[in-house]
């Protein structure tokens, strides 16, 4: 540790001291005002306890499909080579970089009531998605997916392909080689997409308010509740801020970084 | 015995590749040539995890590989093992799990697998181990997992790509002892001329990816094609018993050796290192021995003398020196070496059983 101290030099520090100071000051701007003693009072009341649990379903829904769908992308992003793989690519991590309220939008016009998709689904299955929790948590899929791909495909790519020849070679089928060598290889990176596609879908709330709406039982997930506080009771706005820092932050520290940086 | 066919070209990048072989009753195969000449492509080629643009392979009768037809056999479907110099170790699996892999992919059970596994382990002196993972062993140990892993599959044909380059010397003993009592058929591609020597009845000789010779171990090492090929064989490796600074070769010629020995060895020596006279060389320590030239390789400014006597040999010497001494066909000569350019191979000991 010692030495490691020594060989960074002081601007570096001094530039890591600022960056860390900025991302630490609305954190304590956020405790500093919240009134502490309403706490435990506003986070048992009914309507947040139904958005903490409403939360929490959503991201781990989202996170078990980001799981099913992202595997096989990640791993043809990695291995495939065909025209126009870098368009697929591009496709993929859109979500990521678009605006999520955009992206809501998107869905609304393919998914909505009069959406080209969902126009049929609503006359032919009777389902609508908007202003249900399916609809918040495929709002949620759409835009932590990218991460839970990007995660596969990164360590995909690293992977010692001489393993997975060995296998063959060995008599296991390529479909048994992805199952008994290949993902048991990128458990780390699994866990690391669960983790973060989790905790994106857990933050989430332009798509979700632009695509499944605000449904105080079905889709006003803690940050919607949130929004919601900011414009009616400033108070209680803190409150569920300071909440949402606390289950995050307990997230991290279970995690101890294990999975999301990889040393 | 297992027939290969080979006559193809395939090209990777930029690179082209062109093979032509075709091998009935050799058992134990060895590819040389220098690097980057195409040994491991060739490898790849067999084993199916490369295409051929054209031509045809065929192992035992079976067509593995025919691109006009449209034939491919993958390579899990194939009959034989190709093993990566690392030796390609599951990491996230046990020794025991590695060795009985190839019975899971057969969809055995993994009580079934591993009861068949045994045996296997037992031989290669795996089951004090069997419940470690890899990263926990040492390079020697690797390697015979990875053979142990290899033969479980009971593979009609052993390619192993430079098996024993990352090895200590007691483990490289180790497998070529393993390699020398196996009757699997072997492909073999190899950096190291003893082992070639030792493990290998017949070459293929890659150069510029192409096979530039093809035959027995005996007609490459007697009329390499090339310079490399020349200078990769220059080497005698005489077998015999040693005690103490003295070392008796099969057919009772006694050498002086520069170290204390005993037991069973091989002493190798380079061509260049012997020295060729007339009448019997005087000096005390000299090791000496009479012979008979039956063949004579002029090369640019060297000439390679096959010499046969107690044991045969290769002497290379300058063109001045063949001049001056008159060497002709048939000749009996004199042959002498220092001690010091003995190099000794301790042979393990008989194998237990």
């Amino acid at each position: 540790m010692e030495t490691q101290h020594n060989s960074v030099p002081k601007t570096i520090w001094a530039g890591a001291s600022i960056g860390f100071i900025f991302l630490l000051v609305p954190f304590v701007g956020l405790s500093q005002r919240a009134p502490w003693s309403s706490f435990v009072q506003i986070v048992t009341e009914e309507t947040v306890l139904r958005s903490i649990s409403l939360s929490m379903i959503v991201a781990t829904c989202s996170a078990f499909i980001c799981l099913i769908l992202g595997i096989p992308l990640g791993w043809i992003l990695a291995k495939a080579d065909f025209r126009g793989l870098k368009l697929v690519r591009a496709i993929v991590l859109l979500p990521m970089v678009l605006p999520p309220v955009a992206g809501g939008t998107a869905l609304l016009f393919a998914l909505g009531r009069k959406g080209f998709i969902g126009e049929h689904l609503d006359s032919w299955f009777g389902v609508t998605l908007p202003f249900t929790t399916a609809g918040a948590v495929l709002a949620a899929s759409f835009v932590s997916l990218p991460f839970f791909v990007l995660s596969i495909e990164s360590s995909a790519t690293q992977l010692d392909s001489r393993l997975e020849e060995a296998s063959l070679n060995l008599g296991a089928s390529p479909i048994r080689t992805f199952f008994t060598i290949s993902l048991p290889l990128l458990r780390n990176a699994i866990m690391a997409g669960i983790a973060l596609s989790w905790a994106r879908a857990l933050g989430e709330f332009g798509a979700t308010i632009t695509f499944a709406g605000d449904n105080p039982d079905q889709t006003r997930t803690l940050p919607l509740q949130l929004f919601v506080a900011l414009e009616t009771n400033p108070e209680r706005a803190m409150i569920i801020g300071v909440l949402m820092v606390m289950i995050s932050l307990s997230v991290l520290v279970t995690l101890r970084g294990n999975w999301l940086v990889q040393k | 015995m297992t027939q290969i066919f080979l006559s193809g070209t395939t090209k990777l990048g930029v690179e082209e590749f062109d093979y032509s072989f075709e091998t009935n009753s050799s058992k134990r195969i060895a590819v040389v040539g220098p690097n980057g000449s195409g040994k491991t492509t060739l490898l790849r080629l067999i084993a199916g995890h490369e295409r051929l643009r054209s031509g045809l392979l065929k192992i035992n009768g079976n067509v593995y590989d025919e691109p006009t037809s449209g034939n491919f056999t993958p390579p899990h479907q194939r009959k034989l093992t190709l093993q990566h110099q690392d030796g390609s170790i599951f990491p996230h699996l046990t020794v025991e799990d590695n060795v009985a892999f190839p019975y899971r992919s057969k969809k055995k059970s993994k009580r079934k697998a591993r009861a068949l596994a045994h045996k296997t382990l037992e031989a290669f002196d795996l089951l004090q181990i069997k419940d470690k993972y890899p990263n926990h062993l040492s390079g020697g140990q690797i390697a015979r997992v990875s053979l142990a892993r290899s033969l479980t599959k009971q593979p009609r044909l052993l390619m192993l790509d430079e098996p024993t380059a990352a090895l200590d010397v007691a483990s490289v003993r180790q497998v070529h002892q393993t390699l020398e009592s196996l009757k699997t058929s072997l492909l073999l591609v190899s950096h190291d001329p003893i082992e070639v020597l030792k493990l290998s009845d017949t070459i293929i000789a890659l150069e510029g990816n192409k096979i530039i010779q093809f035959g027995t171990l005996k007609s490459v090492t007697s009329k390499p094609a090339t310079q490399w090929l020349s200078k990769f064989f220059d080497l005698n490796l005489v077998s015999g018993t040693a005690s103490g600074l003295e070392f008796k070769t099969g057919c009772g010629e006694i050498f002086h050796l520069p170290q204390n020995y005993s037991g069973n060895v091989e002493v190798s020596f380079p061509s260049s290192a012997i020295s060729l006279h007339l009448s019997p060389p005087s000096g005390s320590f000299r090791n000496k021995w009479k012979a008979t030239v039956t063949s004579l390789d002029k090369q640019d400014k060297l000439v390679r003398i096959k010499l046969v006597g107690a044991f045969d040999c290769y002497a290379t010497i300058t063109v001045p020196t063949f001049n001056e001494l008159e060497i002709a066909l048939g000749n009996t000569i004199w042959a002498s070496i220092k001690a010091t350019e003995l190099n000794v191979l301790q042979k393990p000991n008989p194998a237990k059983t």
